[in-house]
């Protein structure tokens, strides 16, 4: 299984949106996979085509002692997702307690699943720093930042640096900027910068800003489906083609090990 | 032979077939429908069967039985009595038309068989050749002729001398015209199957047979056909002589020029941009509008080199100050001079006195280079140190004149596709590269050796680098279209340009003619000769357009010779020369598509090149006008009176041809057919030039080149829609949607497009959209935006390179059929527009009638 942890320092990125539009797209291309929210948010499973907000999810399963992941949901797509579920704050509080003594937690559980060879799991995280996005890094075998096209998170970028030495060191990263609108002149400048700085670990295919994504989620339908000839899904399958020819590509090495 | 009877019986309805008369009138007439209906039920008894009838004669009962008819033949007495006077002739007639019936299918049979055992051994011979390894074999041959013991200069020279004699014997040997028809037919055969080997080789053996053809009849031409005896004759006759010298030679030449084309490749630089060195970008220019400037300067400034080792300058002889201002906002150098002196030469000649880059980049104002131009050529100066010029090919992304009024844009190679597609390799691998003016790189240190840019000639490209040869140093030529630019727009500027380089070649023969001089290889001086001899071809061509008209008019017989004999020698000179040059030039230019290009501007070229030769420095320099637009489709009367007056006299001269062949020249048939073939070929060549001068109507300003680029289109409501381009201009693009969809005109929109990696938005309006097509038009785009635009469409790197892909590869008889499509359509131009002119001018008469009237 090629596990990928999606993080970014600054808020309001997309990290939930380009998680459910990826991992979508994953299944439409017969690739197995599982969408695991990592964020007290516990949004994913909405985004993934969920009627109402899950209750269940790996939290619940953890304070009453169940099988890690035994509440996983498939959607119509063959997308699998474990949700966060609903918690109150004071089992967040223990629960965020447990996360920070036992740093591999979610590595060992990740380990029990058992999944098809080839699958991909995609891991939701809140923005950092916060031990849900450390568990994922430690557990994931590439860490994808998402990029906003703004000086925020050009400021935070050190941050983000900062954290991947710290959580997962000698770990495969990169970048991806999502949002971007290519009318601005300023947003095309700082993709121009992002570009400068990260060279070679910034994705070549930066995800537009497009009504096609929310137009999707409010229809409950795929996007791939509903505009498929929509400059978000051109970058999508952009952004995976990369993925799976360069930082994936030893895929199948890896789920030997 | 029964069958064959029978099937002619059937076949022209002879529906009696013992009845002689009948087969007589079917010969003439066909058979109603009634009639074949009953020919259908052709009955057996009705033919004639001189088998049986012998067999009744001779009291054979079994027909099949061979020895019954052999007892009745010889040994059982005939029975007399059964014999008339009249039978005798029967048995005669019925007995030889047996014989020559089976003698016929005897015949057939062998010539079938023949037939059969021929296209066999073709067929085993095609099918071995892919057995070989060609690669292999060329590489021992070359290991074996650069091998020691074959480099010793005795068995060179006795090589040489051996083939000499062997070719001095085949050349001068005389044949009958039976032995003259089995080496038409051997060349023939061994050219055909040669030319199916890959490789380079096979050219070098069809160039060998060409020449061994070309010199045979040149010489049976010179010592068998030249007629002595009046003294008008002969000055015609020497005349024709002399232009097929002239022809002869230039074949030839340029057999030695494009023996072996070089196709260099690139080769990439040093990682270590330090060791990059500085260059200056030379974009002159004299009364070429902004429009057609702005792009080529965007261009040039994303050229992919270190930002620090890269000035662009404008070279404004028409001291603009709108160029003055653009050239202040897009950050490049603006250089004016006092005066115009030397044109576009002396323009670079003084911004090199100005600036101080190690190599110079010089552009014509309307060529865009790609952003690979110096990556791309650059790496061939830092390894070769007498490396003086590189030269890239001009190419063209608009229809020049040819391409646009015959409509064979992207179909046909151009004109100029043959020299930089293989002329100038060829030269390459001479090292006697030219410079032609644009696309270029230079070395600034030999450029200011030679004096900078020629000044003495027209055509100070070519002049300069005739110089910098002289002075030893070195050449390339990379085959890779890297900068593209505009076309003549029409025929007239398209022939003032030929005009000057026609001008300045002449003048470079005369004041610096390359076989004289100091300096130049053997074969440099060959290259360059041809180069120069080329822009003679004025009075050759004419003379071969009117050459036939001297028999058809006055019965003067120019070439003294049977013409069956004629045809036979003169044959396999085509022949072998057309097979060889096909096999060369194929991909970059078609054959007969030389005739047309020539005779359009033959008349034109006589004179400059006439007055070049006696007086060099006569004449004055002529502008080539570009990015201009011809509104509405005309017939150009002016330019076209040359070819109009050639046509006439070789319309009249085929009419008299004809009353030749059918009533007074009756016994020469073979010279009048001849005669007749040669002048229509002309008329088809001539009808195609008259096609040319009709102009079509060119519909944009600026010019759209068709392209499959990836768009993303933004709508005002935040969606999005990917799509291709169909074609980009600086004005627009016209987009293909993969759906149906609807936009208003004038909705504003933003286009994306990609150079590489990076993506630009330009803001663009709707101008037109039906069903899945769709035309937008950019909206004030700034400088910046331009230039963003120029490096996703016209200077990609790739964006020329597979420019010829949709080209036919070259075929002889199918490019001899266009060509005369082409006459036709000339013709059929001409007779309309003639029409339109005459009511035009009644008009006019009527009009000023009217007006005396008042």
């Amino acid at each position: 299984m090629f596990k990928i942890a999606i993080v970014s320092a600054a808020g309001g990125v997309g990290r939930s949106t380009l998680t459910a539009s990826l991992a979508t797209l994953l299944a439409q291309r017969e690739i197995a996979v599982l969408a695991l929210d990592f964020d007290p948010q516990n949004l994913l499973s909405t985004l993934l085509g969920s009627d109402e907000v899950s209750l269940g999810g790996l939290l619940p399963d953890y304070l009453t002692r169940k099988e890690f992941g035994k509440s996983a949901l498939v959607n119509s797509n063959e997308v699998a997702c474990l949700p966060f579920g609903r918690a109150n704050e004071a089992s967040l509080v223990t629960f965020e307690q447990h996360l920070r003594t036992e740093p591999e937690w979610l590595k060992k559980c990740i380990a029990q699943i058992d999944y098809p060879p080839g699958a991909f799991l995609l891991m939701d995280t809140p923005r950092l720093p916060s031990p849900y996005a450390r568990q994922a890094m430690v557990a994931a075998d590439l860490v994808l930042a998402v990029l906003a096209p703004d000086v925020r998170s050009l400021a935070l970028l050190p941050a983000v640096e900062a954290a991947l030495s710290r959580c997962a060191p000698g770990r495969q990263s990169i970048y991806v900027m999502n949002g971007l609108d290519s009318t601005r002149a300023l947003q095309s400048d700082l993709l121009a910068r992002f570009r400068s700085s990260l060279q070679m670990r910034l994705s070549p295919y930066p995800i537009h800003r497009d009504e096609a994504i929310p137009r999707a989620v409010a229809n409950r339908a795929n996007l791939q489906s509903l505009s498929p000839d929509s400059l978000v899904a051109h970058d999508l399958n952009g952004l995976l083609n990369w993925l799976l020819a360069g930082p994936a590509s030893s895929l199948d090495g890896r789920v030997q090990v | 032979m029964r069958y064959f009877l029978l099937w002619a019986a059937r076949h022209f309805g002879v529906f009696r077939p013992d009845q002689s008369s009948l087969w007589l009138k079917r010969l003439f007439w066909l058979p109603k429908a009634d009639e074949l209906a009953a020919s259908a039920r052709l009955e057996v008894r009705s033919r004639p069967d001189p088998m049986g009838w012998l067999a009744k004669e001779l009291g054979v009962v079994d027909k099949r039985s061979v020895w019954q008819w052999v007892l009745h033949l010889f040994i059982y007495p005939p029975d007399r009595a059964a014999r008339t006077e009249t039978s005798f002739w029967s048995t005669f007639l019925a007995l030889s038309v047996h014989t020559i019936g089976l003698l016929f299918s005897a015949v057939v049979w062998i010539v079938l068989a023949g037939v059969r055992v021929l296209r066999w051994l073709w067929q085993r011979l095609l099918s071995f050749l892919p057995t070989v390894d060609h690669e292999a074999v060329g590489r021992r041959l070359e290991g074996w002729l650069e091998a020691p013991s074959f480099r010793k200069p005795l068995l060179l020279w006795l090589l040489v001398l051996s083939s000499t004699f062997f070719f001095w014997l085949v050349v001068t040997t005389p044949f009958t015209w039976f032995g003259q028809f089995l080496f038409l037919v051997c060349l023939w055969g061994t050219a055909l199957f040669v030319r199916r080997i890959p490789g380079n080789l096979p050219a070098l053996i069809l160039i060998a047979l060409s020449v061994l053809a070309s010199c045979r009849y040149g010489w049976w031409r010179l010592t068998q056909t030249i007629p002595l005896d009046s003294g008008w004759e002969t000055f015609l006759a020497i005349g024709l002589l002399l232009a097929e010298i002239y022809t002869w030679l230039v074949l030839l030449l340029g057999y030695v020029q494009n023996a072996w084309p070089l196709k260099r490749h690139t080769l990439s630089l040093p990682a270590d941009t330090t060791l990059w060195p500085s260059v200056d970008v030379f974009i002159p220019t004299y009364n070429e509008p902004l429009k057609v400037v702005e792009p080529t300067v965007l261009a040039a400034k994303g050229i992919d080199w270190p930002r620090d080792k890269l000035n662009i300058y404008i070279l404004d002889d028409g001291r603009r100050d709108e160029f003055r201002r653009f050239a202040k906002e897009a950050g490049v150098g603006y250089i004016i001079r006092p005066d115009n002196a030397h044109a576009k030469a002396g323009n670079l000649n003084h911004a090199l006195k100005l600036t101080s880059g190690e190599y110079v980049a010089i552009f014509d104002c309307d060529h865009l280079p790609t952003n690979s131009f110096l990556q791309s050529t650059m790496g061939w100066f830092l390894k070769d140190k007498r490396c003086a010029m590189l030269q890239t090919p001009h190419h063209f992304f608009s229809p020049d004149t040819f391409e646009r009024n015959l409509g064979t844009f992207r179909k046909v190679p151009n004109e100029g596709a043959l020299f930089y597609g293989l002329i100038q390799d060829g030269n390459d691998f001479w090292n006697a590269t030219f410079f032609c003016g644009s696309c270029a790189v230079m070395r600034r240190g030999p450029l200011e050796e030679v004096g900078g840019v020629a000044v003495e000639t027209v055509t100070e490209d070519a002049h300069t680098a005739l110089k910098l040869h002289r002075l030893g140093y070195t050449t390339a030529y990379i085959n890779i279209p890297l900068a593209a630019g505009l076309a003549t727009e029409s025929l007239s500027s398209h022939i003032g340009q030929r005009i000057r380089w026609a001008r300045g070649m002449a003048q470079i023969f005369r004041i610096d003619n390359p076989f004289l001089g100091k300096g130049l290889s053997f074969f440099q001086r060959i290259c360059y000769s041809n180069a120069m001899l080329h822009f003679f071809y004025g009075i050759p061509r004419l003379i071969f357009l009117t050459a036939p008209l001297t028999y058809l008019y006055f019965e003067v017989h120019i070439i003294s010779a049977a013409a069956a004999m004629l045809a036979l020698y003169v044959l396999p000179h085509m022949l072998q020369a057309n097979l060889a040059n096909a096999h060369i030039q194929g991909p970059h230019r078609h054959s007969f598509w030389a005739e047309v290009y020539e005779s359009v501007l033959a008349w034109y070229i006589i004179l400059p090149t006439a007055v070049a030769v006696f007086n060099p420095g006569a004449g004055k320099f002529n502008v080539t006008a570009k990015g201009g637009l011809i509104e509405n489709s005309f017939f150009d009367w002016t330019i076209s009176k040359p070819y109009i007056v050639l046509a006439v006299l070789n319309i009249a001269g085929l009419s008299i041809g004809l009353g030749r062949l059918f009533f007074w020249n009756t016994f020469e048939m073979g010279t009048v057919l001849l005669n007749l073939s040669w002048t229509i070929y002309n008329l088809l060549i001539l009808g195609a030039a008259i096609g040319v001068a009709t102009e079509a109507r060119q519909v944009r300003v600026s010019h759209r080149v068709s392209a499959n680029l990836l768009v993303a289109l933004h709508f005002m409501d935040g969606s999005t829609k990917m799509c291709r381009t169909e074609d980009y201009s600086m004005t627009g693009l016209g987009l293909m949607l993969d759906r149906e969809l609807e936009l208003p005109v004038k909705e504003r929109v933003w286009v994306s497009l990609w150079n590489d990696e990076v993506e630009f938005a330009f803001p663009a309006r709707v101008i037109a959209s039906h069903g899945n097509k769709l035309g937008v038009q950019f909206d004030n785009l700034s400088i910046e935006q331009e230039a963003n635009l120029v490096q996703c469409t016209f200077a990609r790197p790739d964006a020329w390179s597979n420019w010829s892909d949709e080209q036919g590869v070259d075929r002889p008889l199918q490019s001899l059929k266009e060509i005369a499509t082409f006459g036709f359509k000339g013709y059929r131009s001409l007779w309309r527009n003639l029409g339109k002119g005459l009511a035009r001018q009644r008009q006019l008469v009527r009009g000023w009638l009217g007006r005396q009237m008042i």
